[in-house]
């Protein structure tokens, strides 16, 4: 069955330029997301119910439907009428937009598994509202949110491949092309596999190095 | 320390916590606040630590009074320290390190001088082998001795302790108690919420008992624990006192 | 060995004997080409080609079964030896052919262009300019000929007519390289926003594919589609699913596709 790799083979460069685009495009995305997850999480505190709710329905929206929906909606009926054409800046904001929900969440569940205590302890001891956030809350959520975190990055990553549907071509695109152009039957598959491993893996290494460094009893 | 308090109540939601209370102490070393769960001491050691306001009333401590701006209340907590009985610590600092942030953040002392003070007071306590351990690693009782010497290190002029040792076993309860003790010797004055009642007899020049939001008894500690006049007063030492 | 293992390899050789005689015709072709292959109102498959190959399967004497598989997984299907045919509108090209083996041809038809509105190219020999942009299908033949031909213009490629067509709409793309039939139809569903040039720039004929080999299997076909003809059937079949076609067709003065 896998008796195709030599024409494969001969597409290297353009599934490393597939490759490349995954690369750049997940990494655009990773850091768009963390500013509106950043944004949409103090928004839910807000504490005016029309911030607050309308940063909910947000989220629940975009956790509520399909990502594949979310992109072809987006591209061809919200940007179109807005007037933005370049697939790729849709491709990222769309992936942003999906991602920042989820990781908007993961930063009010760090938040708030901080005990109660611990703001009452920076109270107690004087620091201001704004030393406390800088001192106590934050780094012990930044701590809560960095594996989940890492995940998330790594689900960016997967996530891009649906960005073929709109004709982005990322890895999976392009590994398809190949399948189809040398018809192959999964050969081209594989080094799609671990075009993605290679991506993957080191993040959920690193994730699980940095759960242990910042194990302690809260 | 001058206590007074002038007819403050504090309501939470539909329930009276503090029912309309005044006091006035003239010069009181060691307040000691005890009863049955539920009575208010707590609700009204945090009044007079500025770390709750009442519903209505004043608060006036060493003739300073308390007002209902957070700024100014801010600068009230700076001068004084609190523990509470459990997770006082930051987790994610060192021993050394809970004790410094106040001291550089909050009163400004430069790192170096800050690092130098919390070791000394480490070091004063037996805990400068614990100076870079995460509270996590610290028993209990250790973990209690840092907050208090935190709650000190900048030397403030009352100390607040509600339930210090309550979380604790006996061997750690001692360990700390020891230590509030030698705070007192030092000459610091304090406001201490116990069970422990030989504790409190021992510690407190003047003891408050309280039970469902109101005081109760008042008066010296031989005074309150020899001859209670109230009979909840009485049921409770009689039957705490046994064990 | 005992009870279990010899269980698995009785049931092992009634499968392997199964496959080995199996009478079935299993035809594969992607559900979402209409009219020729389609889903009915019942979920069952309907169109010209299920018309084909319900007649084809009576011919050999042997029971249906239609596969339902996306156009670009037909040929690697056809290698594993998952179906005996692919009977879904699919044109004959040389680069096909080292891969399948095809049946003669049973319909003659060609690409063409739905051009966009926005756009201002009139025909194929514009086309290969840096500036341009077109949208094909992803494996159809429209795609071979981008690639092969447009090497100056943009070439996007999607999975789904339906998108593509949305590229020409939106003005995203100049035109959509795609069969005659589908184009016009195209174009009569957006008539405001596309039109169509439909005189075929590369003739296509679409062939039923066999597995590389079986030459026993294409000897068959062959002979149904030459009895199919004579008898008039794809005459039948174009009169009942595309008539409204045939008579633009006739109006234009392009040949029909059968």
């Amino acid at each position: 069955m896998f008796s195709n790799w030599q024409a494969v083979l001969e597409y290297r460069s353009l599934l490393l330029h597939g490759f490349v685009t995954t690369v750049w495009i997940s990494v655009a995305s990773l850091i768009l997301s963390l500013l509106i997850g950043i944004v949409v999480a103090l928004l839910r505190r807000s504490p005016y119910k029309v911030i607050s709710g309308s940063a909910r329905f947000y989220v629940e929206f975009i956790r509520g439907t399909p990502l594949l929906v979310q992109i072809l909606l987006f591209f061809y009926v919200i940007a179109y009428a807005i007037g933005i054409d370049n697939r790729y800046i849709v491709g990222i904001l769309v992936l942003s937009l999906f991602s920042g929900a989820y990781i908007a969440e993961m930063i009010r569940a760090g938040i708030e598994s901080i005990r109660s205590t611990q703001i009452e302890s920076a109270r107690a001891i004087g620091l201001t509202k704004l030393q406390a956030y800088r001192y106590v809350i934050f780094p012990q959520a930044l701590r809560q949110i960095t594996p989940p975190l890492a995940g998330q990055f790594a689900s960016i990553i997967k996530d891009s491949s649906l960005l073929s549907i709109i004709g982005i071509a990322e890895l999976t695109n392009t590994a398809q092309q190949i399948n189809s152009a040398t018809y192959s039957t999964m050969e081209s598959y594989v080094p799609l596999a671990v075009g993605y491993l290679i991506l993957t893996l080191p993040i959920s290494l690193l994730s699980r190095l940095l759960e242990k460094r910042f194990q302690y009893e809260t | 320390m001058k206590l007074k308090i002038d007819k403050i109540v504090k309501v939470f939601g539909d329930q009276e916590a503090i029912a309309p209370l005044s006091l006035d102490l003239g010069d009181v070393k060691t307040l000691s606040l005890i009863g049955p769960s539920g009575s208010g001491k707590s609700t009204l050691l945090r009044m007079l630590a500025g770390l709750q306001l009442p519903t209505s009333g004043t608060i006036a401590i060493n003739d300073y009074l308390l007002s209902p701006d957070e700024d100014t209340l801010r600068a009230y907590r700076r001068t004084i320290g609190v523990v509470f009985q459990s997770w006082n610590l930051f987790p994610h600092l060192t021993a050394l390190e809970n004790i410094v942030l106040p001291l550089h953040r909050v009163h400004g002392i430069p790192l170096e001088e800050a690092e130098q003070r919390s070791l000394e007071l480490l070091q004063r306590f037996q805990l400068a082998e614990h100076a870079h351990k995460k509270p996590s690693e610290l028993s209990g009782g250790q973990a209690q001795r840092v907050a208090l010497m935190r709650a000190v290190a900048h030397h403030p002029q009352l100390l607040f302790l509600d339930e210090p040792t309550s979380a604790l076993d006996p061997l750690m309860t001692a360990e700390v108690l020891d230590l509030v003790m030698e705070l007192k010797q030092e000459g610091r004055n304090l406001v201490i919420v116990t069970h422990h009642l030989t504790f409190a007899r021992k510690i407190a020049d003047h003891v408050l008992f309280m039970a469902d939001g109101k005081v109760l008894e008042s008066g010296s500690a031989d005074l309150v624990f020899g001859n209670p006049k109230t009979a909840l007063a009485q049921l409770y030492m009689s039957k705490t006192m046994n064990y | 060995m005992g009870y279990f293992g010899l269980m698995i390899r009785i049931l092992g050789l009634f499968v392997f004997y199964h496959f080995l005689f199996s009478e079935e015709l299993v035809v594969g072709m992607e559900l979402s080409y209409p009219p020729f292959e389609m889903v009915g109102t019942n979920g069952k498959p309907r169109g010209i080609s299920v018309s084909i190959a319900e007649s084809l399967s009576e011919y050999l004497g042997r029971p249906l079964q239609i596969e339902n598989i996306p156009f670009v997984g037909l040929v690697p299907s056809l290698k594993t030896n998952k179906l005996d045919c692919a009977l879904s509108s699919m044109t004959i090209t040389p680069q096909r052919a080292q891969a399948v083996s095809f049946s003669l041809p049973y319909l003659q038809t060609g690409l063409c262009l739905l051009i966009s509105v926005h756009s201002n190219l009139q025909n194929i020999a514009q086309a290969n300019e840096p500036g341009r942009c077109f949208v094909v299908k992803s494996g159809t033949s429209g795609e071979i000929y981008a690639k092969g031909n447009l090497t100056l213009a943009k070439v996007l490629i999607l999975d789904n007519e339906s998108s593509c067509v949305l590229e020409v709409v939106q003005g995203k793309a100049d035109a959509f390289i795609y069969d005659q039939l589908s184009v016009m139809t195209n174009w009569k569903r957006n008539p405001t926003t596309t039109r169509a040039n439909l005189g075929p720039f590369q003739k296509e004929a679409w062939g039923i594919a066999v597995r590389k080999g079986n030459q026993v299997l294409v000897n068959q076909i062959n002979a149904f589609i030459e009895t199919f003809r004579k008898e008039g059937g794809f005459e039948r079949l174009g009169d009942t699913y595309l008539s409204e076609q045939k008579a633009a067709f006739k109006e234009q003065g392009i040949p029909f596709v059968f």
